[in-house]
């Protein structure tokens, strides 16, 4: 479970009531819930992500978690050359006493998330010399390896191919299908609504809207959040089964701002 | 002008700026030229260099430059550590004493000759900071005829004076002729020639009668090395030290004679290589007999296990470095290497030091300037000298 | 949904890894491990053989032997102090000191996220000379000695954390500075106290002792050095794996769980007391904990589990190594901190140039 209660940030709370990059953000995730937070660049994503994850203290408001909560962070780098594997058994951190090293079980729960990721195969190779799509999945393997009850995810397919975006969604979906409380920025309604049970809009200062992704999601809103035109397409891919609904940008037009 | 002397003969030039290694392997050169010439000498030494012209006076320094004065020098500033008390001896008085080095000063604090004269203890020591670099304003303050510097250590220590406007009388350091040549310098300068004649004359009459009278020795003579004394850290005194000198004049071996440097730092194997007979420890720090005799990393060292280690003695000045009272440690350590305990040292000493500073040690100064307390553990110095 | 069952199981069910064939980097930690402490031993028994007093090599053996087994005494009372009072306290005054530098300089450089520092570089070397010159200089024992070291190395470090930590960690250009400006600091006030002792007393001891030299290595000594070393030294040990999360950052750390804030005092505290131990019996002798973590890097990669200990075998044997040299070259002493820079810095540039992206990704 994680729960905030009227969050705001502001880098100049006294001054000016405009400067709100966000406010009065309030949810309650239970287990097995997925937020997704869309909006435009600077609108306070990652801020309000690392709100949640303790790692920012907001200037309004307060967070409460039912345990630790793990933080996938977009861009990362390391100062020293530490194997895929290292990076992973990091997260049993929380987990081993302080003059303890990593044990057995320690060992083998990295190599279970370093295949739940689907990089089994990079468990020997230097972090550092990983593509960013590839660094990003050893990352989302440390958070599974730490078990931490909630996983906050900045943009975890933004490096990824095709595929990849497609596995890490799935992960993300199965994680929470076994009780993870998970929240995730994304630029891909699809994404979103691909896997989300919550969307969040950013427009910026107090218009923050929070809903169930499908009655969320439109093509109005998205196009009214980035400033673009969007259409939703219905899709019947599989015959038998349910038609899926996409939201799709011209990129040739933008909206009068 | 002697042969000693002409090696470093600049008539007008600039003072010589090569570094100071150049200068020591030279002094080598010179040590043993110096050692085999000086018996022939005679007392050139004293008279060449001067010339009166009028009631002006000019003097050449041991670097071969010449520098002229009014008259004799009254009020004097001296930076190397040896000059202030040498200044003092050859004098006959304190008085001429406008400035020293802080480090003359701790030789003097304590010493016969802080006794003999208690004013040098007053005497402003703010002329020089690290390496012997003046303090030109200080300096300037005590208003000196004259500057005594070392010559042999380069321009940049020299210079600075010399822009001041003061007169600067530069020595050289390390062998016999250095130190006569001092000896004689000090004399010109100061009008005190007569006194100046009296310290060459013993020290070359010494000389002379420590070269026919020691006994001759079958096999090899005994090794004495010298040690500077710091209480961590073996310095010996090399192949081109004055300690060298004085250890082959009394018919002793040096052992670190291979290492051709003033001084050089050695490790404890190197000591139980050499085992040298006789271990001398200088005043260049706190380092005593007992401290070795318990070490045990030492307990097989011959001087050891012979007891024959011993603290260097200090009067007017350290006896280790080349001074006016180098005779007396010449025939100290002729004692201890033969065996003969230098009878009549003491009264030598008492001499001595009546002429030099005027006063007559006690008994109980006696003791300690020949460091009896520190050397009662160590062999046939019981009463040393009487 | 479109992506296919299958597919989906696919990517969840990949087992843990078979661990069967180790990968190279881990059969190279595991040779490294197991071959260091018999390389430590070797080296520490060739360097008692050798020095200016020759003693034969199997009499140095007998002579270590007699000291636990009834042998019968071939050799001198001097071939038995050459070797036990003399070389022995040395070799091991030798190896503490190597080992506690080169652990100091890998948890510095984890400690700071920063390959290019170590205990000299960050101005601890200094301030624990300052805090030992101030112990001479009044005259107090070796203690005293120890305490005023560890307190202006700790002091120094302190120094350097937080100017170099206004806002958030600091690019290694700033803490490199920081730590430049802080031990040009100490070294000032070293020079004040050699300017106001004694020239012929405290003075002497004190350049001696700044000097880097282990020639006047003792049991007592070894004593002084080995309680700090160890300590401090059993403390990093223990933390090693802990190192290489703080090493991630703050923010990672924090993340994962680690209070990074306790964790990077106490390393600091354990390394400062090391510094004390090493400075105070051997004065400061650089480069050793800049090179030899660079070295154990090379060889077994970064992971402060096997780092840490290959870094302290390494740092042992090559202290040892260095100072055999010196005392055996010529018959006057070479400084011993002459030649771990002749032969370090050479040595680091090598590296530097070969294989920088090996031993760090971003510096």
């Amino acid at each position: 479970m994680l729960e905030f209660d009227g969050l705001g940030f502001s880098h100049d709370p006294g001054q000016d009531p405009g400067r709100w990059l966000f406010r009065d953000v309030s949810h309650k995730l239970a287990p097995g819930e997925v937020l997704t937070v869309l909006g435009p660049n600077g609108r306070g994503k990652t801020t309000l992500l690392r709100c949640v994850a303790g790692l920012t203290t907001p200037t309004e408001g307060r967070v409460r978690a039912d345990g630790a909560v793990g933080f996938v962070p977009q861009s990362h780098h390391t100062t020293f050359a530490y194997t895929a594997l290292d990076m992973v058994l990091m997260g049993r951190v929380r987990h081993l006493r302080a003059l303890a090293t990593p044990g057995r079980r320690d060992h083998e729960l990295a190599y279970g998330a370093l295949g739940r990721v689907g990089i089994g195969h990079l468990a020997d190779r230097d972090y550092p010399t990983l593509s960013g799509g590839e660094r990003q999945l050893v990352l989302i393997a440390r958070a599974i390896a730490a078990q931490g009850p909630v996983l906050v995810l900045d943009e975890p397919a933004s490096a990824l191919d095709l595929r990849n975006q497609g596995r890490v969604l799935d992960l993300l979906r199965g994680l929470a299908d076994e009780g993870l409380a998970i929240v995730l920025t994304t630029h891909h309604p699809d994404h979103a609504m691909e896997i989300a049970d919550t969307a969040m809009l950013m427009f910026g200062g107090t218009d923050v809207r929070i809903g169930p992704a499908d009655e969320l999601l439109t093509d109005s809103a998205v196009g009214a959040l980035y400033g673009v035109r969007a259409h939703t397409l219905v899709l019947n891919e599989d015959p038998g089964g349910a038609p899926r609904r996409v939201i799709v940008t011209r990129y040739d037009q933008e909206l009068p701002s | 002008m002697p042969a000693v002397f002409s090696r470093r003969t600049q008539p007008s030039g600039p003072p010589d700026p090569r570094p100071s290694l150049d200068v020591s392997r030279r002094r080598l050169l010179g040590g043993a030229l110096a050692a085999a010439t000086l018996p022939f000498l005679g007392t050139a030494c004293g008279r060449t260099e001067q010339t009166k012209s009028g009631s002006g006076l000019t003097v050449t320094d041991l670097t071969g430059q010449k520098l002229e004065l009014p008259g004799p020098a009254h009020r004097v500033v001296t930076i190397p550590l040896p000059a202030a008390s040498m200044v003092v001896a050859v004098n006959g008085g304190p008085e001429v004493l406008a400035g020293m080095n802080a480090a003359s000063l701790t030789a003097i604090k304590g010493s016969f000759l802080g006794e003999a004269y208690p004013e040098l203890l007053k005497v402003p020591t703010d002329v020089a900071g690290a390496e012997f670099a003046p303090n030109v304003e200080s300096v300037l303050a005590r208003n000196p005829d004259v500057v005594i510097q070392w010559g042999d250590r380069g321009p940049g220590i020299v210079d600075p004076l010399r822009k001041a406007g003061l007169k600067v009388a530069q020595l050289t350091y390390g062998t016999q002729a250095d130190l006569e040549g001092a000896v004689a310098m000090y004399g010109r300068l100061l009008g005190k020639q007569d006194r100046a004649d009296r310290i060459a004359d013993g020290m070359r009459r010494q000389l002379k009668k420590l070269r026919t009278e020691l006994p001759g020795r079958a096999g090899t003579p005994p090794s004495v090395l010298y040690l500077r004394g710091a209480s961590d850290g073996l310095q010996v005194g090399g192949g081109d030290s004055y300690n060298h000198f004085v250890t082959e004049l009394v018919g002793g071996r040096n052992p670190a004679a291979e290492i051709k440097a003033e001084q050089a730092t050695i490790d404890v194997e190197q000591l139980l290589k050499w085992d040298p007979d006789i271990i001398l420890l200088g005043n260049f720090g706190p380092a005593t007999p007992k401290d070795m005799y318990d070490d045990p990393t030492l307990a097989a060292l011959r001087a050891v296990r012979e007891r024959r280690i011993y603290k260097v003695p200090l009067g007017g000045y350290r006896w280790d470095p080349p001074s006016q009272e180098s005779p007396l440690m010449w025939q100290w350590l002729a004692g201890l290497v033969h065996g003969t305990g230098g009878p009549g040292l003491r009264a030598e000493v008492v001499r001595e030091y009546a002429f030099l500073y005027g006063a007559k040690p006690t008994d109980a100064q006696l003791d300690t300037i020949l460091k009896l307390p520190a050397n009662s553990g160590s062999r046939d110095y019981d009463d040393f000298g009487r | 949904m479109t992506t296919s069952a299958a597919e989906r199981t696919g990517a969840r069910d990949h087992g843990p890894e078979p661990a069967a064939a180790p990968a190279f980097g881990r059969r190279r930690q595991r040779s490294a491990l197991i071959g260091l402490p018999v390389a430590v031993l070797l080296t520490g028994v060739i360097a008692l053989g050798v020095g200016r007093y020759t003693v034969g090599f199997d009499d140095v053996v007998r002579i270590l032997l007699g000291q636990v087994l009834p042998i019968e005494r071939t050799w001198s009372d001097t071939e038995e102090a050459a070797v036990l009072q003399v070389r022995l306290p040395r070799v091991l005054l030798a190896m503490l000191v190597g080992a506690g530098l080169a652990v100091c300089g890998a948890a510095l450089q984890a400690v700071f996220g920063n390959p290019i520092v170590s205990p000299q570089i960050l101005g601890v070397s200094s301030g624990a000379s300052f805090g030992g010159a101030l112990a001479i200089v009044l005259g107090l024992g070796s203690t005293a000695l120890v305490l005023g070291s560890f307190g202006f190395g700790l002091l120094a470090l302190v120094a350097v954390f937080a100017t170099s930590r206004v806002r958030g960690p600091a690019p290694p250009l700033t803490i490199v500075l920081a730590g430049i400006v802080v031990g040009a600091f100490f070294s000032a006030l070293v020079s004040l106290l050699t300017y106001l002792a004694d020239p012929y007393g405290e003075l002497q001891s004190i350049v001696f002792w700044l000097l880097g030299s282990l020639a006047t290595a003792t049991y007592g000594k070894v004593a002084v050095a080995a309680v700090p070393v160890l300590l401090g030294g059993a403390l990093i040990y223990a933390l090693r794996w802990r190192i290489n999360v703080l090493s991630l950052g703050d923010e990672d750390a924090m993340t994962l769980g680690l209070r990074p804030r306790r964790l990077r005092w106490l390393l600091l505290t354990a390394v400062a007391a090391v510094v004390a131990g090493a400075v105070a019996v051997s004065g400061v002798i650089g480069w050793v904990g800049l090179v030899v973590p660079h070295l154990a890097r090379l060889w077994v990669g970064p992971d402060h589990r096997v780092l840490i200990p290959v870094s302290l075998g390494l740092g042992a044997a090559y202290l040892t190594v260095i100072d055999t040299v010196t005392r055996n070259l010529g018959v006057a002493e070479i400084p011993l901190g002459v030649l771990t820079a002749l032969v370090g810095a050479p040595v680091f540039l090598l590296l530097l140039h070969r294989s920088r992206r090996r031993m760090w990704s971003d510096a």
